[in-house]
C-alpha cells in the first residue's frame, strides 16, 4: 500500500514548511525534533548562507509539493534525511561550482575547455579538504570528555563493526551500548538546544 | 588501505543520523527535559526555530515574549509560569 498522503486544508498553506507538515500530520511533533537534531548534523561545514533550517524546510516543501514520494516502508524521518543529504549535495555542488567559476583560469581554447570539463578531478581541492577537517571537529567537539564515545566515533570511521570496536577499545557490549546511549543523547542535546547558528 | 578524511565523515555521519532515527520517544522526552523543553506545548521553544515566522496566534504571542530577543543566550525553559505562557493562557481562555 503506498504511504498515505497528507490531508490538504486551507491552513496547509500558512506557515513555514514544518509548520505545515505539522498541521497535515506528516510528521508529529517527536518527528520533527529528531529532523532538526539531524538537519544540525547535516549542516556542519555548509557556507554561511545556508543553515539546518534552510536544510530542513526545504526537505520538507519538497514532500509537500509532491516532488519527492515517500517510498513504501520508509519511516517519515529516514525519509526526510534522505531528502536532506541530497539537498546538502546540490548545495555543495553549487558551492565548488560557482568557487571554480569565480577563481581565475589560464586561457583555454574551447576545445580544451570541453576535453577539461568531462575529466574528474582526482584530487579534492584544500577547501573541501578544510571543510571536512572543520566537520569532523565538530563532531569530536560533541563528545569531548567521554572517551569512549571518541573511540567509538574512531571506530565509525574505520567503518568497524560493533564486535571489532569492542574488541579493540576494550570494552564490553554493555559499555559499547551505553556509550551509544550517551551518544544519542548527547546529538539530540546538540540538536535541540536553542542557539541563534 | 586508510580511509580518505571525506569517507570518514560520511561514515560517521551516517551511524550518526541512523541512531537519531532510532531515538526513542524515551529519548527525547528525557533530553528536552534536561533542557527544560515541553516539547509538546504549543509555542515551546524546540520547535520554534522551526515555525517561528508563521501566521498561527501562538507564534506571534511568542514573537512578542520579553526576554527572548536574538542574543544568542539560552532561552528560558518552557515553564507554565512563565510570562509568555501565561498570556497565551489567558488569550486562550
Amino acid at each position: 500500500m503506498p504511504a498515505q498522503r497528507p490531508k490538504l486544508t486551507h491552513k496547509t498553506f500558512e506557515g513555514k514548511p514544518a509548520q505545515r507538515a505539522l498541521a497535515t500530520a506528516l510528521v508529529s511533533v517527536n518527528d520533527l525534533l529528531r529532523l532538526k537534531a539531524i538537519a544540525r548534523l547535516h549542516a556542519h561545514g555548509l557556507s554561511g548562507d545556508v543553515g539546518w533550517n534552510d536544510i530542513l524546510q526545504e526537505a520538507i516543501l519538497r514532500v509537500l509539493e509532491g516532488k519527492r514520494r515517500q517510498p513504501e516502508g520508509v519511516s517519515i524521518v529516514a525519509f526526510l534525511a534522505g531528502v536532506m543529504r541530497s539537498i546538502r549535495s546540490e548545495y555543495r555542488r553549487r558551492a565548488r561550482r560557482e568557487a571554480r567559476e569565480c577563481s581565475p583560469r589560464p586561457r583555454e581554447d574551447a576545445h580544451d575547455r570541453d576535453a577539461l570539463s568531462n575529466v574528474p578531478d582526482p584530487a579534492p581541492d584544500p577547501e573541501a579538504l578544510l571543510a571536512t577537517a572543520q566537520q569532523l571537529a565538530a563532531i569530536d567537539a560533541m563528545f569531548l570528555g567521554d572517551l569512549q564515545a571518541l573511540q567509538v566515533l574512531a571506530g565509525l570511521g574505520e567503518g568497524l563493526t560493533p564486535e571489532e570496536m569492542q574488541t579493540t577499545y576494550a570494552m564490553s557490549k554493555t559499555d559499547y551500548d551505553s556509550t551509544r546511549k550517551r551518544m544519542r543523547r548527547a546529538l539530540l542535546r546538540a540538536g535541540l538546544a536553542w542557539r541563534t547558528s | 588501505m586508510k580511509p580518505s578524511p571525506a569517507e570518514v565523515l560520511t561514515r560517521i555521519i551516517d551511524a550518526l543520523e541512523a541512531d537519531l532515527i532510532a531515538a526513542t520517544d524515551e529519548d527525547i522526552a528525557a533530553v528536552a527535559a534536561d533542557l527544560g523543553m515541553k516539547p509538546h506545548m504549543k509555542g515551546s521553544v524546540a520547535l520554534f526555530d522551526l515555525i517561528a515566522g508563521g501566521r498561527f496566534g501562538d507564534v506571534a504571542i511568542h514573537l512578542e515574549a520579553p526576554g527572548e530577543q536574538d542574543n544568542g543566550t539560552q532561552l528560558p525553559p518552557d515553564d507554565e509560569t512563565s510570562p509568555r505562557v501565561k498570556e497565551r493562557s489567558h488569550r486562550d481562555h
